[in-house]
């Protein structure tokens, strides 16, 4: 992706699909402008050192940190976790391991189990590509354990007919568990029957596996400071919105509490944003940090001057502003995104299309069509009960009451409707379906 | 033609297909009428960019897999996208591998029946999430109604619960050129075997030659599932699957139409009923029919025809909805609604066109017929019944299975009527009909025998007299010997013979257990010997 400095190249730099890593030129960092959010918060949460961001391990040799990420889609969750793995990702702090899980672990049926396999995979990744150089002892009796299982499993398929998991040629060293590792994750990307044997066995022996993972976790851990390649391992698995169904990320993370539990080690999760209202459940195994829509405009109606400033940095990283009739019409784009980069990227795609072969930039006149055509599509399916909700909140927000929660808000809320700003108890409605024709005619009059 | 009103649409929809930003654009629509016109439009404005067809009702699961995965820089255009949303599977792939696509791909076009837009929210949603746009095409103008017939029959829906073709001898004669064909395929023809045999199945059941059509479908279906078991979308698997449940509805065999459909139902992913294809709506229908649960019948027929689902049925033709108003008049009377019944045939006759097939006429002259009956008026019955068979013999002068109905219904108006012997006739007709169609031996010629005698017992007893009665007896007899030799123990025609059987003997003043027992006893050995030869 490059700015662009042609209309032809718009379209181009205002791709939705790729996020950006703080060393991209469009990276923008938007964390003074998020109301309450900060992410010094998550520093903390972390144990992470505000002023150098170092950690200190001494002091946190208990501490370790499950900590979910929550926020609606397109808000930025995902460039935020690239910040913090570019930027705690040190000698003096974290050596962090980034899994995708939406990218790499590819299946319908996700248990926790899974993704700790992933996790461990991708750390033996991620340490062999340093040079990280483990004790053999630990190498050996991870990978023996392993291998116990791998027989065990292998004697369970070969008894109802089905092919077995490849032990393959042993490797030396960290790869031979990444061969167990990728092995059993092939295993559960594979046939159902196959994922659930693998499953059922990992399960039984949890508390054997958790013990041997901590254990691992821990030598890797003091190899890493031996080394200088940092202080402890930190997880950020991304993606887990993405992927299985609403059914089978809420199992994964309500109902396999008591095994995330027994995991000591650093990790950052997206939380999906369905289950942002389980908070205090989760709240009860981790921590949550609700990740808002940025402020565009208080309570009180008055406008951030200050997020205002870094969206235009964000639209003018992307396009040159000789592409725009005026900078009233950047901020005309940036009062309708609501606060969501993404929603922001959507108007000014539709508003370049809706230019003439001939026009020399962005006009306000595309713009409003733009705008008109994506308020009225937002709100194409409100239903009249939704409709009841609206009307509450245009009720609180007029005397300055916080809107309390309910189902109908829950899903406003996740279809992009109703947006959420400081801590979750400020809310308005988008600014797209305020203009549409069905509030403005249900909820106005 | 595209209306002006779509006009901005078309050109949004052009100039966002040519963005290399890999557009996610959801095209609303009320069928699928949109598409060759808007396809040839897009190859013209168009001429470079690359377009990806993929029509997910017709492809198994792992095939639209690999296409998206597999072909690169190029358009995909979903033209049935709503099958993703019957699709877990589905679903969960494009909000997984939603940005994997934006970095093969040009874009996403996801042509989506209006039904399914609302719910997109909440199952795609993050593909829905950074849509670029969303058009509202269901203002698109009608096609002629044999094209959008086509249409539908390219996307995997199907409605063959009636005889389409008027002449059985031509249509015998396609069939039989037909099964050549396929005799001459090798097993290597899959695809093309599954394609021609649908075809087969069609036409069979047009003949009204139920049972090949029933050997057939099972052969298929054997066929089908070890290959496709796990690809729900794989063409013609809603189609053989119809036919095979269709046949053993109209054989006598319900309670195997009902497994049938509980099995592929359950195959099914999605798990809301109602976008099922209308196939196995129909299905349903009619095997809560034949299982006597009228009410359930009726309501799934009403779900089908009436506001506010008749969205989800567009596809249905004027003679498709024809056939399920004759239905839905015939479980209507079954449930005593004689107003309801005879409104909902004679709303069937009014949207018939002239040229609307012969047997389905039939069929709704037939509930006129019983509308009559029920209410007394059998002149008047008799009357629509023989307008009924005389729309058969047009079509089928050698007879066909609507004839066994007919010949029943007519029976028993002539009986109450007061003219017994041609109430025998028809009952003769019927049982030498059924021999011929079916063989003596078969599940439908029992459920005739039952039937026919059901009759009887209904106007011969008391006015019979004992050579009649003793006819009768024998007929029983007979009944419970052969579908106790031939049919398994728990078969609902055995169970209806002996059910009518325990009742003449109890009119004989005979205990009814005593001879069952000699009667199983000739069962056994006819089961352990075979039949003695004909003499």
């Amino acid at each position: 992706m490059k700015k662009a400095y042609q209309l032809i190249e718009v379209d181009n730099a205002l791709n939705k699909f790729e996020a950006v890593d703080p060393d991209h030129e469009f990276f923008t960092d938007f964390q003074k402008v998020r109301g309450e959010f900060q992410d010094r918060e998550v520093y903390k949460i972390l144990n992470v050192n505000q002023r150098d961001l170092s950690y200190h391990v001494q002091a946190n040799r208990l501490n370790k940190t499950m900590l979910f990420l929550a926020g609606v889609r397109g808000i930025g969750k995902t460039t935020e976790l690239a910040k913090y793995a570019k930027r705690l990702h040190k000698a003096d702090c974290f050596f962090v391991v980034t899994c995708n899980i939406d990218q790499e672990l590819d299946m319908d049926h996700v248990e926790y189990m899974d993704i700790l396999i992933f996790q461990l995979e991708k750390l033996v990744e991620k340490a062999n590509e340093a040079g990280l150089k483990l004790k053999e002892d630990i190498i050996t009796s991870l990978s023996d354990w392993f291998e116990e299982r791998v027989v065990e499993i292998n004697r369970s398929l070969k008894n109802e007919g089905q092919s077995e998991i490849e032990m393959g040629v042993s490797t030396p060293g960290l790869l031979s568990i990444f061969n167990f590792a990728s092995k059993l994750k092939f295993g559960i990307t594979g046939s159902r029957e196959r994922a659930e044997k693998i499953r059922t066995t990992f399960k039984n022996r949890f508390n054997d596996f958790a013990d041997k993972f901590n254990e691992f976790i821990e030598r890797v851990n003091q190899q890493l400071r031996e080394q200088s390649l940092g202080q402890e391992v930190l997880f950020i698995i991304d993606g887990l919105e993405k992927t299985m169904s609403a059914d089978t990320r809420r199992k994964v993370i309500m109902e396999e509490s008591n095994r995330i539990r027994q995991i000591m080690v650093n990790a950052i999760f997206t939380l999906p944003v369905e289950l942002i209202k389980e908070q205090a459940k989760i709240k009860m195994f981790s921590e949550i940090v609700i990740f808002p829509c940025i402020k565009l405009q208080s309570i009180r109606g008055e406008e951030q001057i200050e997020a205002f400033q870094k969206f235009e940095e964000f639209v003018y990283k992307r396009i040159d502003a000789s592409l725009f009739d005026s900078p009233e019409t950047v901020q005309r784009a940036i009062r309708f995104s609501g606060g969501i980069p993404r929603e922001l990227l959507r108007i000014l795609e539709t508003a370049n299309w809706y230019l003439e072969d001939g026009d020399p930039v962005i006009s306000q006149q595309a713009l409003d069509w733009a705008i008109k055509r994506l308020s009225n599509e937002s709100a194409r399916f409100i239903t009249a009960e939704e409709i009841e909700e609206l009307k509450k909140i245009k009720e609180n927000l007029e005397h300055g009451k916080p809107t309390l929660f309910n189902p109908v808000l829950q899903e406003l809320v996740e279809k992009l409707i109703v947006l959420e700003y400081d801590d979750g108890t400020y809310k308005r409605v988008h600014p797209l379906v305020e203009v549409s024709d069905t509030y403005q005619q249900y909820v106005l009059s | 033609m595209i209306p002006p009103a779509l006009h901005t649409d078309l050109k949004l929809l052009l100039r966002a297909l040519s963005s290399d930003s890999f557009p996610v654009i959801f095209l609303e629509h009320q069928n699928y009428r949109h598409i060759p016109e808007l396809a040839q439009i897009l190859a013209e404005k168009l001429p470079d960019v690359s377009f990806e067809r993929i029509k997910l009702a017709t492809q198994a699961y792992e095939d639209v897999l690999k296409t998206l995965e597999n072909s690169s820089n190029r358009i995909l255009w979903l033209e049935d996208a709503e099958f993703f949303l019957k699709n877990p599977k589905f679903q969960t792939y494009l909000n997984q591998k939603r940005d994997f696509l934006a970095q093969r791909h040009r874009g996403l076009l996801l042509s989506i029946r209006s039904d399914f837009m609302p719910h997109l929210a909440n199952n795609l949603p993050d593909l829905y999430s950074v849509r670029a746009l969303s058009l509202d095409w269901r203002t698109y103008p009608q096609l002629p109604s044999e094209d959008i017939r086509d249409l539908y029959r390219n996307y995997g829906y199907l409605f063959p619960h009636i005889p389409k073709h008027g002449n059985a001898e031509e249509t015998r004669s396609q069939y039989q050129k037909l099964a050549e064909e396929l005799n001459a395929l090798s097993e290597d023809d899959f695809h093309l075997k599954m394609s021609l045999s649908r075809q087969a199945l069609a036409l069979l059941a047009d003949i009204g030659d139920y049972s090949e059509g029933l050997s057939l479908a099972f052969r298929l279906v054997s066929q089908l599932d070890p290959q496709v078991l796990s690809s729900p979308n794989y063409p013609y698997r809603h189609e053989i699957y119809t036919y095979l449940i269709l046949f053993q509805i109209l054989l006598g065999e319900a309670h195997l139409a009902e497994r049938a459909l509980d099995k592929v139902l359950s195959e099914e992913t999605t798990e809301k009923p109602r976008f099922y294809p209308v196939s196995f709506w129909a299905s349903q229908a009619m095997v809560q029919r034949e299982k006597r649960e009228f009410a359930k019948s009726q309501m799934l027929l009403a779900e089908m025809l009436y506001p506010p689902n008749t969205e989800q049925f567009p596809e249905l033709t004027r003679s498709e909805r024809a056939c399920l108003l004759n239905w839905l008049g015939a479980v209507s009377l079954r449930l005593g609604d004689w107003q309801k019944s005879m409104q909902s045939s004679q709303e069937a006759l009014n949207i018939l066109t002239e040229n609307g097939t012969n047997l389905l006429r039939s069929a709704i002259y037939n509930n006129l017929g019983n509308v009559f009956s029920y209410l007394g008026e059998y002149e008047q019955a008799i009357a629509n019944y023989q307008t009924a068979s005389q729309a058969i013999y047009q079509a089928h002068p050698e007879g066909h299975a609507y004839l066994l109905d007919h010949y029943l219904n007519l029976g028993f108006a002539w009986g109450e009527y007061g003219k017994i012997d041609q109430a025998r006739d028809c009952y003769t007709q019927a049982k030498l009909l059924a021999n011929k169609l079916y063989g003596q031996m078969s599940a439908k010629s029992f459920q005739v025998r039952n039937a026919v005698l059901r009759r009887h017992m209904v106007h011969q007893y008391p006015p019979a007299g004992e050579e009649d009665r003793m006819k009768d007896v024998s007929l029983i007899n007979g009944v419970i010997i052969m579908a106790e030799a031939f049919l398994e123990p728990e078969h609902p025609q055995l169970q209806e013979a002996i059910g009518i059987f325990e009742w003449y003997e109890a009119q004989l003043g005979r205990n009814p257990q005593e001879s069952l027992a000699d009667l199983a006893s000739i069962s056994e050995k006819i089961r352990q010997q075979g039949l003695p030869p004909a003499e």
